[in-house]
Formats: structure tokens, C-alpha cells, sequence
């Protein structure tokens, strides 16, 4: 039987990790829904910003203010040289893997080289823990969930409530009635680019202080936003947030209830499953023929 | 036809200069890198079936390597049948796994198969840390070695490669072959000729997996030793980078980028150079694919055959 304990461990764990999962799943789904490409590198724009707020803390002494700001500000502007670098050049989705799967490896080999592969330990931001319904959380996570939310309520003003989130949703229908409307395609996407790289910054900055950072911490991350995406129905904000609690809530419960060692894969048969037998995830559109 | 006989003369000295060359020499440290350079080949001849003829990108080869070594390990150690029957056994194992994984995956449009290739391999570390039959975080030891002789090993990897790339002959030349391509360039339009593709994609993807399953199964018994570590995205990106760098859909383009590629890794052996070695073939890919989708082996065959082709 679940004790009450492990059960109030897994409610506030669970609504903590699902909220950053969100928060990062939406970026993937961002650029899935709006710029119908599959961005392969979108775990390693997360590890790169974890590296780089790393090692501005930690070896530069700049404040940790300072350090968010330049952080979400680089992954915004690498975005946008990403868009019209790369992606814009490539049509076909295979290639569209091919490349930024290779350009993924760049990245987290660039990162190996001057971080090495040895794993480092992050500073808390915000020290110390509190109680939760008899839990104890760490203030460093109470602090992510409450950005998060903050974030996410942002995202969503921005998309559904603005004109910039207007022609976001625009071209996302229908691209040539975007262009009649007076509508640069390219400009969005690439400011589509750009926020989902920060977006992808911003959870990674949020989740790792007080962590360990690898410089392949990013390819699990990528898989969880894929799982989060499919599952949700691929480019629906509304699926991406409800899929993203999902996965997030049986991932905590399978590591208190079952074993840690089987959280992440538990979340991704889960995934598998749902794609092969309702391909188009719980809304959305469908992936099959 | 003379082509045919040209391309098959030439594949046969190829081969016959690799046999007779470094075992002439007898340099025991040398005759070992070639051997893992022969498995690294054999799996980037698998990727390139089912990647570069059939156009169903696999990120996740190393699924199918790591698990081909696992099945012939376990194969070996509890049965105690010779080594060279373990690894084909072993490859049966995986391949049957897979082609059950694949099954659902496959009717999935082609890059979604692609993430799902690129998931697999991750859940397959995950379980196999986490159960103790399969020897957990720690992997299986004491493999037997296949034989005591380096030179023997070579050459039975060696012929392990000739088998991989006669099978992606005798297949590409086929009626097989003609419909993967068909698969390739139009789904829509190959359906509309009756063909049924996913059956076809079963079948390429049966064949590529039993080839990495042997490459895999060589490299556990080479190595004594199979860990979750085979896991990991190195084995998955090695035979993407070695075959876009010698050529996709080309009969010899996975072997010679294999044998560039460990060139490169065992000469620029310096302490800089190790770190960043990844960082040197991802980019060297990255490029090539960019500027160059042909690779080498395509770039020479387009200068070679340049008359016949336009």
C-alpha cells in the first residue's frame, strides 16, 4: 500500500518536475507546430545553457541576474542565426534530422572540449529547504516551479493574446494565407527559432543549479520533449501542458513507488506506446500517412 | 555489364590487399585496430541499407549493436556454444527483437521513425542498468575470445565485411533493391504501384539489424566484455558520420569512411585531439553533408563514371 507520505511526495515532486517539463516541452512544440521542422539539437541548446550560466557563475563571478539575462539572450540570438543559418536551407524532414542531429553532435563535442567530460556539480541560487505537506523541498525547485508557471502564463499571453501571437498562429495554419495577409513567413520562424532556444535555456536554468551537468545531459532531455510532444498531439500548446504532466507525474511515481532506474524509461514506453496505437497523440494532429 | 564486373573485380582486391597486407606485417596493435575498424564498417554497412538504400534514418544503430552483443554473450556463456555460432545466433536474437519493435514504428511517417530510433536506445540502457540478469551497470564479463590468434580474428572480421557488403549487393541488385528505391524516393507512389511498404521496410530493416547485430556480437567477444555503456550515442553517430563521409547509397562508402575515421582516431592520438575527436568527424560529417551529399566514394564514382551518367 502507498504510504500518505510517498503519496504527498509524488503530488508535489510530480506538479514541480511537470511544470518544468512543460516549460521545456513547449519550445520543442513551438517550433513542431509553427515551423513544421524537428529540431534534433533542441536537448543541446539546454545543455549549452547550462554550461554557459555554469561557467559564468562559477568561474567569471558574474551575478547570477546578470548570468540569466546574457544566458536567455545568447540562446534567443542563437536561435535566430540557427534559423537562417541552417534550418532555412534545409526542406526535406530527414535531411532536417540528418543536420541538426550532426550539428547536435558539434555542439556537445564543442562543450566536451572545453568543459571535458568530467561531470560538475552546480551551485544552489536560492539555498535551503522548506515544507510542503510534510515534505521537504529543496528552495531551489519551489523557486523553479513558481517561474515556471510565471513563464508559462507569459508563453501562453504571448500566443494566444498578442499580434506577434497572432501571426505565430497564422503561419502555423496556413502559410500562403499568412503571406496574403501581409505576414513574413521567415521572420516568424525565426523568432519562433529564438523562443523556443531560450524557452529551452530558460528550463535548463532553472533546473540545474544544484545539480550535476554532463555535456550529454542533453540527449534525454531531447527524447522527453519528443515523448512530451507526441503524446500531447504534436504542436498543441493545451496537449503539450496536459502531455507534459502526464509524463511528468508517472515519472516521479515510478521512481518512489517502483526503482529511480526505471523512471525515464517507464515515461517513454509510455510514449511508444501511445504512438503506435493513437499516432496522433491525445489532440492534435496525426503523424501516420 | 562490364560495369558490374568492373565494380565486382574491384571490390575483390580491395578486399584481398586488406587480407594480405597488414597480416604480412604481423603488427599485433595494428592487426587490432583494423579489427575494430572491420566491425565498425560492417555496422556502418548495416546503417547504410537501412539508411542510405532505404531512406529510413536509424539514430539508434546502437540498439541494435549493443543488443547483438548482449544476445551472443549470454548466448556463448550459458549455452557454451563455439564463438562464431554465438554471434550468428546472437543476431538472430536482436533481429527478431527489433523487427517486433519495429513493426508498429514502421507504419509511423519516416522521420518520426527516425525519433523512435533515437528513444529506443535510451529505455534499452535504462533496463538493461537496472536488471542484474543482464549484468546491470556493470555488463557482462569473461567473454571467451573467438581465437587466440590476432591474425585469425582479422581476417574472420574481415570476411565478416565482405559477407556485409556482397548481402548489400546481391540485395541493392535485386527486385529487393529496385523496390527500396522506389520506397526512397516516392511512399505515396510506390503504394499507388502495389507495393506494400511496410513489409518492404520489415524486411530492409531485418536485414540491416542482422548485420549490426554481428558487428556487435564480434565486438563483445573482441572485447572480452558488454556494458550498457555500448549503449551510448558514440556507436549511434559512428556509422551515421563514417558513411556520410564515404558516401551514402555506394556499395564501398561505409567501409572507406570506417577506415578514414579510425585512421584519424588512432593517429591523432594527443591528449587535445582525444577530447575533441568527436567534435572533428561530427563537424568533418557536418560539412560533408552540406556541401558534399555524396561523400567520397560518390564523388569518385561521379568523376570515374562521369560519360554514362548525364
Amino acid at each position: 500500500m502507498v504510504s500518505a507520505e510517498s503519496l504527498s511526495a509524488i503530488l508535489v515532486y510530480g506538479f514541480i518536475t511537470s511544470l518544468v517539463y512543460a516549460l521545456y516541452a513547449e519550445g520543442f512544440s513551438l517550433i513542431f507546430g509553427v515551423a513544421r521542422m524537428i529540431d534534433a539539437a533542441y536537448g543541446l541548446w539546454y545543455a549549452a545553457a547550462a554550461y554557459m550560466a555554469y561557467a559564468l557563475v562559477t568561474i567569471y563571478n558574474v551575478p547570477v541576474a546578470v548570468t540569466a539575462v546574457a544566458t536567455i539572450s545568447a540562446l534567443f540570438a542563437a536561435g535566430f542565426v540557427y534559423y537562417w543559418g541552417v534550418l532555412r536551407r534545409v526542406k526535406e524532414h530527414i535531411e532536417m534530422i540528418m543536420t541538426t542531429f550532426l550539428l547536435a553532435l558539434v555542439i556537445q563535442n564543442l562543450i566536451v572540449l572545453f568543459f571535458t567530460n568530467f561531470p560538475w556539480s552546480t551551485p544552489a541560487v536560492f539555498p535551503g529547504s522548506t515544507l510542503i505537506f510534510g515534505i521537504s523541498v529543496f528552495n531551489q525547485q519551489l523557486a523553479a516551479a513558481v517561474a515556471a508557471s510565471i513563464l508559462l502564463v507569459g508563453l501562453w499571453m504571448l500566443i494566444y493574446r498578442t499580434k506577434v501571437g497572432l501571426a505565430i498562429r497564422c503561419v502555423a495554419q496556413d502559410i500562403e494565407a499568412a503571406v496574403c495577409v501581409g505576414i513574413k513567413p521567415q521572420n516568424v520562424m525565426a523568432l519562433v527559432l529564438g523562443l523556443s532556444t531560450a524557452l529551452a535555456g530558460l528550463a535548463s536554468l532553472l533546473v540545474t543549479p544544484q545539480s550535476t551537468i554532463t555535456p550529454t545531459m542533453g540527449w534525454p532531455m531531447l527524447t522527453l520533449a519528443f515523448a512530451i510532444v507526441v503524446l500531447g498531439g504534436l504542436g498543441d500548446y493545451r496537449g503539450t501542458l496536459i502531455a507534459a504532466f502526464v509524463i511528468g507525474y508517472v515519472e516521479i511515481a515510478v521512481q518512489n513507488l517502483v526503482s529511480p532506474l526505471y523512471a525515464g524509461a517507464a515515461s517513454l514506453i509510455a510514449v511508444l506506446v501511445t504512438l503506435w496505437l493513437r499516432p496522433r497523440g491525445i489532440f492534435g494532429r496525426s503523424v501516420e500517412h | 555489364m562490364r560495369r558490374e564486373r568492373l565494380t565486382l573485380l574491384g571490390l575483390l582486391a580491395v578486399f584481398a590487399a586488406l587480407a594480405f597486407v597488414p597480416t604480412f606485417f604481423n603488427l599485433r596493435f595494428i592487426i587490432f585496430i583494423l579489427t575494430l575498424t572491420n566491425i565498425f564498417a560492417l555496422l556502418a554497412v548495416s546503417w547504410n541499407l537501412l539508411s542510405g538504400y532505404m531512406g529510413l534514418l536509424s539514430l539508434g544503430h546502437s540498439f541494435f549493436f549493443a543488443g547483438g552483443g548482449y544476445a551472443a554473450a549470454i548466448v556463448a556463456l550459458n549455452l557454451g556454444i563455439p564463438p562464431i555460432v554465438a554471434i550468428f545466433v546472437g543476431a538472430v536474437i536482436i533481429t527478431g527483437l527489433s523487427c517486433l519493435i519495429g513493426l508498429p514504428s514502421l507504419k509511423l511517417r519516416g522521420h518520426f521513425f527516425a525519433l523512435v530510433t533515437l528513444v529506443i536506445p535510451v529505455i534499452a540502457y535504462q533496463v538493461t542498468n537496472a536488471l542484474p540478469q543482464l549484468g546491470g551497470h556493470d555488463g557482462i564479463f569473461g567473454i571467451p575470445p573467438i581465437s587466440t590468434d590476432a591474425n585469425v580474428v582479422y581476417l574472420i572480421s574481415l570476411s565478416f565485411v565482405f559477407l556485409g557488403v556482397m548481402v548489400t549487393y546481391v540485395v541493392v541488385r535485386s527486385r529487393l533493391g529496385i523496390i527500396f528505391s522506389c520506397i526512397k524516393d516516392d511512399e505515396t507512389a510506390s503504394m499507388a504501384c502495389g507495393i506494400d511498404v511496410p513489409r518492404y521496410k520489415l524486411y530492409c530493416l531485418a536485414v540491416s539489424v542482422f548485420l549490426a547485430g554481428l558487428a556487435g556480437g564480434f565486438y563483445a567477444f573482441l572485447n572480452g566484455v558488454i556494458s550498457p555503456a555500448t549503449y551510448e550515442l558514440e556507436k549511434a553517430s559512428l556509422p551515421l558520420l563514417m558513411t556520410l563521409l564515404g558516401g551514402r547509397s555506394t556499395l564501398l562508402g561505409p567501409v572507406v569512411g570506417a577506415y578514414i575515421i579510425e585512421t584519424i582516431i588512432e593517429s591523432l592520438k594527443v591528449e587535445i585531439l582525444v577530447r575533441s575527436r568527436l567534435l572533428i568527424y561530427s563537424a568533418l560529417a557536418l560539412m560533408i553533408f552540406m556541401l558534399f551529399p555524396s561523400g567520397i566514394v560518390g564523388y569518385v564514382r561521379r568523376r570515374f563514371y562521369a560519360h554514362t551518367e548525364d
